[in-house]
């Protein structure tokens, strides 16, 4: 498997940038060196989602235009050190950008990373089409609701057409809510991988903790106390070749109640 | 009492409105990839063009309840695959 990764969707707000951001952290903490690229120009977020947005020396776009070579743009982690961004302009626009300034940025950055993992902009367009260019892999975010599973339809068709095999992508079903499921007014992730014929890589509960995560720029991989932290782990095994069953992804759902009480007690302390 | 229950009874659960409408949003654009069988001579799909628009005409006829005139067939050949492109004239 290729360890240029993309990480897209087609429909915005599904959690692209806060798994693209988990999944490197946790790729991290299991020892591998990853880049991460954001490449959703003009709307930026993954700077803010790892809490460096202050960091921010060079682009992007300093990159594309020679000013900087893309090592000297990325920014550092500042919780793990084998962890770094290539943050995007908030003033350019992703016609900017071609794909093929994509395709030699990675080529620059491949020899010094075990990952690259590329946050695609939402839509199909230009931006979607600069993220994509230089991956081998890709994993298609969808939440469990109809327009984002026929939106991830469409994405996935188009990627078939860029010439990626179905194993080569894989489905993310983000925001899961198991209590929905149970009570007969979610779809499955049963039915997800039936509509969209793709494996499914990973199912991240619905959590608070992201939340929260986002306001204080620390990612829940980063916390060992948040219960879906578990959840990227297993992503980032399975992303590494580990055969960690998608039944584990459940475990961390159930709640058993020593984790209610817990879940009550840091709601309170919260206020 | 009795309206009671069976107002309980007939609540409609929305994972299965969920999985129809998806089915009808994504079933029609769904991407359907099959394993090639067999690869047949371009001369052999010149030959049999116009009995292979005729099946897909009378099918499309059957189906959408239209008359066979108002339904066009084409074949194409890309990069060697045969695109079948059809039109059919609801009105």
């Amino acid at each position: 498997m290729g360890n240029v990764i993309v990480v897209t969707s087609g429909k915005g707000g599904v959690g692209k940038t806060t798994i693209t951001a988990n999944l490197g952290c946790a790729l991290a903490k299991l020892g591998e060196k990853v880049c991460l690229i954001d490449a959703d120009i003009g709307l930026k977020n993954l700077d803010i989602v790892l809490g460096l947005e202050n960091r921010i020396v060079y682009t992007m776009i300093d990159v594309v235009n020679g000013k900087v070579s893309p090592q000297e743009a990325l920014v550092k982690h500042k919780m793990l050190k084998n962890l770094y961004l290539l943050p995007a302009s908030q003033i350019a626009t992703k016609e900017m950008i071609s794909p093929n300034d994509m395709k030699a940025i990675v080529k620059e950055l491949i020899p010094h990373f075990d990952y690259i993992i590329i946050d695609s902009p939402a839509g199909i367009e230009r931006g979607f089409r600069n993220a994509v260019a230089p991956a081998e892999r890709v994993l298609v975010v969808t939440t469990p609701e109809l327009p984002a599973i026929s939106d991830a339809d469409r994405v996935i068709g188009l990627l078939e057409n860029f010439g990626f095999s179905d194993e080569k992508i894989n489905v993310i079903i983000n925001r899961f809510k198991p209590h929905m499921v149970k009570k007969g007014e979610m779809l499955t992730t049963d039915d997800i991988k039936h509509t969209l014929s793709l494996e499914i890589i990973a199912v991240i509960p619905d959590s608070e903790d992201i939340i929260v995560a986002s306001n204080t720029g620390i990612p829940v991989s980063l916390n060992g106390n948040s219960r879906i932290s578990k959840n990227f782990e297993n992503l980032a095994r399975r992303i590494r070749g580990e055969g960690v069953p998608l039944e584990n992804d459940f475990v961390t759902v159930s709640k058993g109640l020593i984790d209610t009480l817990k879940d009550f007690f840091s709601k309170l302390k919260r206020g | 009492m009795k309206f009671l229950f069976w107002e309980f009874g007939k609540k409609n659960k929305s994972r299965e409105t969920a999985k129809k409408r998806l089915e009808q949003i994504v079933g029609t654009t769904k991407r359907r990839q099959m394993n090639i069988t067999e690869i047949i001579p371009k001369e052999i799909l010149d030959k049999n063009s116009d009995k292979i628009k005729e099946r897909i005409a009378s099918w499309l006829s059957e189906t959408f309840n239209v008359e066979k005139e108002k339904i066009k067939i084409d074949l194409e050949e890309r990069e060697g695959h045969v695109v079948i492109i059809t039109n059919v004239f609801f009105k």
